[in-house]
């Protein structure tokens, strides 16, 4: 007998408008059955009701929900429940581990009570034995232990601890009442990629080891590939695909599934190297020359990248404390990558445009540098991924090279002269450099229409010319067409993408030499990251404008950058060309955020599918 | 499943990806605190000091106004009180005074400041205190429930009542208490601290003093605890939408426990800031209550010294109205820290 | 999305324009739909025209004191609905002349305070550094300070007078803009676009005049309704203590006087009711259109 079953749910609320009363169907006539001990992920864009559907199955849902069709849990409908029975079945039949530890856990009581909380609320029946409070203590010590985290721990306030840990003491929140069912909500999103490798592990042992059966939501479809059987697509309430995780990745029947896998490709295949579905670099691989990482050279010995063949790899790796020298890699400094294929910078050999020498940066009183003596350089026309966690020091080496955050020592040079910090200035280097942001809804005054948000750099540099002209130009290099239906737009009317495209527009109206851009995808949904990535690419390509692209998505740099460098605590741990890092890490750090993406070398470690394991 | 990504690290220095936020130490938190109140404290003393000097007003000139005082008079009363010294002389003799807790002479009592207002502060402190207990307890409760019943009878009234109290000036309340309590039905005193010439003592003195105290307890009350209920409604009702409230409920909560156990110790936070920094709106109150009142407090006397008018003295209750606010807002901020755990981090 | 593809810049201003009535006209029908803000806003307008009309029909003779024509303390007539006061003018006429003084005062007093608060709000928020320190410090300090009793201060050196109990509320009521606003500047500075701007070359100024003060202005109109009943109790208060204008009728100056003659005390309810329960009535309704306009501005603040 089913866990979990679902019988043609229908989930609407009920919205107060101005014409009367309004109805938004969240869920629309989803069937789903969960078997005991399976594991299901259900994958799906922001709004297509899937975290809906997970709270529905303990019936959190506000006022204004009505839920048609049933949700068998166990025996029980929970739709019919009465409140009574219905608060004895939450947490004991199913728990939730919620999205967002961050706000998830009441910010004033330390958090041990908050586990204890729930035994004690249930403490009838099987659970009685709870009402005595060292029994409590003594669990929630269990539980502590079960999820990795030192018994002290308990006593810490919420915002004491990491995300890492808040998510962990979710979790053993939500094994406190040995749960038949776990639901979890998009357990890991806000967490670094390691960080999230560890908490998607532990969870994975948890449910296995207790034979749970295991809800999993996300956007992310490479995390449900690594913790569940079975994925089930989500869009606008309807289920568009479902099967086994592997089939779904590996060959996605519905576009919309496609869309979504798109935005984790595969490191290694050169199918999605420099190659995005809207747009192909001239550069681009091949399928014939998937090997060319090896040698740097093509089959027909035309130099890859337009690079010609060099001794060397070109890359380095920063020896590791405590860890042996690399065994592999030249440790002679880079030599700089000429623009790569840019019809427009017919240079012969590179030019840098960015450099930092020695740049470190230390905040107020902390003992460390947030950047430790980076030495960088990018030059015009090619694009450098900078990989990185968040915490790693990426954003604050960006702002620093951007002129908005004063190094504590070293200096940053623009076309080979250091930068200097005065107003008038940077005015001038700022009109040279251009900053693309992680979130365009917040990047652009909610207020201005596109028109004002393009033209605010044109006019604070007083260009002369014809200022729609220039706003117009700058629109359509974004692939904003026609421009003209765009000015009197403001924000909240376009989709994230175009959003996205408006902010690189307001960059390209002051005809910048470069870009900066930190984590310009990050806030986008799955199915318009290619899109906007694809724009970059084309950038470097047709216009020979060279960018920064700030980023822990390392699929990113192998969609669109020449060049990748990767941050470690304020220190760059390594840098080379793309296929040389991506496809021969060196330092460990490297290999270990490498070893949760998919590659071409093995599928992630984490996405070996459980169906071995029994 | 493979180990490589277990909670083991293979980084060097890996936790410190996922380090917690480290405490900042009590001491420099209170240090901070103190320094702030004793620069505000200075500011009265300098304000107490140069308000009465500097600005365009003549105080010796607003002293004679409607008497008849001729200009040789003027002049030595200006002589008599050092207005003609050097400023900085001035403030000098002010700063060495107030060192040795001197706060000037009150001309229209003949006495010194000092000790006038250590008579008034007794009965000022034990009116406004009482207020204000009562208008939190009050404030509090009924703000917290009709955040919880928003949109309910209950809510609707109280939030409209606190609205009108709340725009009631403190003074014509009081006058028409007066008027029906005291004058017309004679159900209480209508002024005083206690019935004059009484000779009672014990339990009886104590049932007098109650007794005058109810009146202007209530008028203060009445405007008070609208705010706080305006207060504690609203932040409730922000709490309300919390994601910790959602885990809670998950957990099996029932409603009640969800609001006792996880929303109000959350909403009572921000509300106990905004109560400590309305203290000096409890401080306007008295003065008119106890005017209203002949309650014969530093609010009283701060209306006498305003009609003598007595300058010494205006300043004198100045600044010590003001320091006990400034210190009061001090003690709620190491109180607060207790409070709030994530204080404690910041 | 907007329909509109022309080209030319006179039709682009009309679709800026179109769309700013639309907003104003979306934030009336929203601000509509709070009954009591509604019923506030009629009232005052009531209250207002009735203040501005006055001289038309009772003169400012009717309050010369030389002039009177009724007894004095007589109660509510056909000839003086609500009666006359101890020097027997007509209540009702210095009912509606004492509007015009204590609205003035109020409205003054408010423009002072909403200029103080939201110019050291914002340079509180936008600098860093020293000047923050000692405007946060200054901030922090009239936010604790007793107001009524610094304004007793103030205007007992100053003299009594309009201007001076303008001046008194105005310095001492603005440290609680300043905070609002101060906290609305942080949350727009800490938004993306102001680090955008910052990229693109912007000065201070354009920052704080082209995002920050457009973003504060709405908050600190609802907050200026909200003040202007606070600033009216406020005034009646001072005018109660002795500190107003003697020469002038207002509501605060009614009741003093019904104190000072013994009204109160002598049962002349007529006298002392209705001087409070205007004052009442205006600030209520300043109150209920403040909190309208709030959950305009806010809409996480609807039903609140």
């Amino acid at each position: 007998m089913a866990r979990l079953q679902l019988k043609d749910l229908r989930i609407t609320y009920t919205t107060q408008t101005e014409g009367g009363r309004g109805t938004v169907t969240a869920v629309d006539g989803v069937n789903l059955t969960v078997e005991p001990g399976a594991t299901v992920g259900i994958a799906g864009e922001s709004g297509c009701g899937k975290s809906t559907l997970a709270v529905s199955v303990l019936r959190l849902l506000p006022a204004n929900a009505t839920i048609e069709g049933s949700i068998l849990l166990g025996e029980d409908d929970i739709s019919t429940l009465s409140w009574g029975r219905l608060r004895s079945v939450r947490w004991t039949e199913a728990a939730i581990v919620f999205q967002g530890a961050m706000h998830s856990l009441n910010p004033v009581r330390k958090v041990r009570d908050q586990i204890a909380e729930a035994l004690q609320i249930h403490a009838t029946g099987d659970g009685a034995k709870y009402r005595n409070e060292a029994a409590r203590t003594a669990r929630v010590n269990e539980l502590l232990e079960q999820v990795g985290l030192p018994v002290a721990k308990g006593l810490s306030y919420p915002h004491e601890l990491s995300g890492g840990q808040k998510q962990r003491i979710m979790m053993a929140m939500a094994l406190a009442c040995e749960p038949e069912v776990l639901i979890a909500d998009e357990p890991t999103t806000a967490l670094d990629v390691v960080v999230q490798a560890q908490v998607l592990d532990l969870l994975t042992s948890l449910v296995r080891d207790r034979g749970l059966s295991l809800i999993m939501i996300s956007h992310d479809l490479s995390v449900l590939a690594a913790t569940c059987e079975r994925i089930v697509v989500m869009q606008a309430g309807r289920i568009v695909e479902d099967g086994p995780s592997a089939e779904v990745m590996r060959n996605p029947q519905h576009p919309h599934t496609a869309a979504l896998a798109s935005a984790f490709p595969t490191i290694g295949d050169p199918a999605s190297r420099l190659r995005l579905p809207t747009y192909t670099a001239p550069n681009a691989p091949t399928a014939h020359d998937a090997d060319r990482h090896n040698g740097g050279v093509r089959t027909d010995g035309i130099p890859s990248d337009g690079v010609p063949p060099r001794a060397g790899s070109g890359r380095r790796a920063a020896p590791m404390a405590g860890s042996p020298a690399p065994t592999a890699g030249s440790p002679v400094p880079v030599p700089p990558v000429p623009a790569a294929g840019a019809a427009a910078v017919p240079s012969a050999g590179p030019t840098p445009v960015l450099e930092a020498r020695n740049l470190s940066v230390r905040f107020g009183r902390s003992a460390t540098n947030a950047v430790d003596s980076v030495n960088l350089t990018c030059n015009a026309g090619e694009i450098v991924a900078l990989v990185g966690q968040s915490g790693s020091g990426k954003t604050t080496l960006a702002r620093t090279l951007l002129g908005l955050q004063k190094p504590t020592s070293g200096e940053v040079l623009f076309r080979g002269e250091p930068l200097v910090h005065r107003r008038k200035a940077l005015k001038a280097y700022r009109r040279a450099v251009q900053f693309v942001l992680q979130d365009p809804t917040a990047a652009l005054n909610p207020k201005h229409s596109v028109y004002e948000a393009v033209a605010e750099g044109p006019r604070l540099h007083h260009l002369d010319g014809d200022e729609r002209g220039l706003v117009a130009a700058a629109l359509a290099k974004a692939e904003l067409n026609p421009p003209q239906k765009y000015f009197t737009a403001i924000p909240q009317e376009l989709s994230g993408g175009q959003r996205q495209r408006v902010v690189i527009a307001g960059a390209l109206a002051l005809d910048p030499e470069f870009l900066v851009a930190d984590e310009p995808v990050a806030s986008l949904d799955a199915s318009v990251r290619a899109g906007v990535l694809a724009l970059f690419l084309r950038l470097r390509c047709e216009l020979g404008l060279g960018a920064l692209v700030i980023t822990h998505d390392l699929g990113l740099a192998w969609n669109i950058a020449d060049r990748v460098v990767v941050m470690y605590e304020g220190r760059i741990v390594e840098e080379g060309r793309v296929e040389d890092v991506l496809l021969n890490p060196q330092h460990e750090y490297t290999r270990k955020l490498l070893s949760v993406v998919p590659t071409s070398t093995g599928t992630p470690e984490l996405s070996v599918q459980p169906e071995a394991a029994r | 499943m493979s180990n490589a990504l277990s909670a083991a690290d293979l980084v060097p220095g890996e936790p410190a990806l996922d380090e917690p936020p480290r405490a900042s130490s009590w001491l420099r938190y209170a240090a901070l605190k103190a320094g702030g109140a004793v620069i505000s404290l200075v500011m009265v003393v300098l304000l107490g000091f140069f308000a009465f000097r500097i600005l365009p007003g003549d105080p010796v000139r607003s002293l004679a106004e409607g008497r008849r005082v001729s200009a040789e008079q003027m002049e030595l009363l200006r002589e008599q009180l050092g207005f003609n010294d050097p400023l900085l002389t001035q403030f000098l003799r002010y700063l060495a005074d107030l060192a040795q807790g001197r706060l000037g002479y009150s001309y229209t009592y003949s006495e010194p400041v000092l000790n006038l207002i250590l008579d008034r502060l007794g009965p000022t402190l034990l009116l406004t205190g009482t207020a204000a207990l009562i208008s939190v307890v009050l404030g509090l409760w009924l703000g917290q429930r009709a955040a919880w019943h928003r949109g309910s009878l209950f809510d609707k009234t109280q939030t409209g009542l606190a609205l009108v109290f709340w725009s009631v000036p403190t003074f014509w309340l009081g006058l028409i208490l007066l008027l029906v309590f005291g004058g017309g039905l004679h159900w209480f005193p209508t002024g005083g601290l206690v019935t004059a010439g009484t000779t009672a003592t014990g339990l009886p003195l104590l049932w007098d003093v109650a007794r005058h105290m109810v009146l202007p307890v209530v008028t203060m009350v009445a405007v008070v605890y609208a705010q706080y209920l305006m207060v504690m409604r609203a932040s409730l009702l922000e709490e309300m939408t919390s994601d910790y409230l959602q885990t809670a409920r998950a957990k099996g909560l029932r409603e009640d426990l969800v609001r006792r156990r996880h929303a109000v110790p959350n909403a009572l936070l921000p509300t106990v800031t905004l109560i400590f920094l309305t203290l000096g709106g409890l401080v306007g109150g008295a003065v008119t209550v106890e005017t209203v009142f002949s309650w014969p407090g530093l609010g009283l006397l701060t209306f006498q010294a305003l009609s003598a008018p007595d300058f010494p003295l205006l300043q004198g209750t100045f600044v010590v109205f003001s320091s006990i606010v400034i210190v009061m807002n001090f003690l709620a901020d190491l109180l607060y820290r207790f409070l709030d755990p994530r204080l404690r981090a910041a | 999305m907007s329909t509109s593809t022309g080209s030319a810049g006179t039709r682009r201003v009309n679709v800026a324009a179109a769309r700013r009535r639309q907003a104003l006209a979306d934030g009336w029908k929203e601000f509509a739909r709070n009954r009591a803000g509604l019923a506030g806003l009629i009232i005052l307008l009531a209250v207002i025209a009735l203040a501005a009309v006055i001289p038309l029909f009772a003169p400012a003779s009717v309050l010369d004191v030389t002039q009177v024509t009724a007894g004095r303390n007589e109660p509510p007539s056909l000839a003086n609905p609500l009666g006359t006061d101890p020097a027997g003018r007509s209540v009702l006429a210095l009912l509606i002349w004492g509007a015009r003084i204590s609205l003035v005062v109020g409205f003054a007093a408010t423009l002072v305070s909403m200029v103080i608060g939201t110019v050291m709000g914002m340079a509180a928020g936008h600098f860093t550094g020293v000047t923050q320190a000692v405007l946060m410090r200054l901030i922090d300090f009239f936010l604790v300070v007793p107001g009524l009793v610094l304004a007793i201060v103030l205007s007992s050196i100053i003299g009594p007078g309009i201007a001076t109990i303008v001046v008194a509320i105005g310095v001492t009521s603005w440290a609680g803009t300043a905070r609002l606003v101060r906290s609305q500047t942080l949350t727009v500075e800490a938004r993306p676009y102001i680090e955008r701007a910052w990229a693109l070359g912007a000065s201070d100024a354009h920052v704080i005049g082209r995002h920050v003060l457009p973003a504060v202005m709405p908050l600190v109109l609802a907050n200026t309704t909200l003040t202007v009943g606070s600033a009216i109790i406020a005034e009646s208060t001072l005018a109660f203590l002795g500190l107003g204008d003697p020469s002038s009728v207002s509501w605060g100056g009614m009741l003093k006087s019904a104190l000072d003659t013994g009204a109160a005390t002598g049962g002349y309810w007529w006298y002392v009711l209705p001087p409070g329960l205007a004052i009442v009535l205006v600030v209520l309704s300043f109150t209920l259109v403040g909190r309208a306009l709030e959950s305009v501005i806010n809409p996480t603040l609807r039903g609140r």
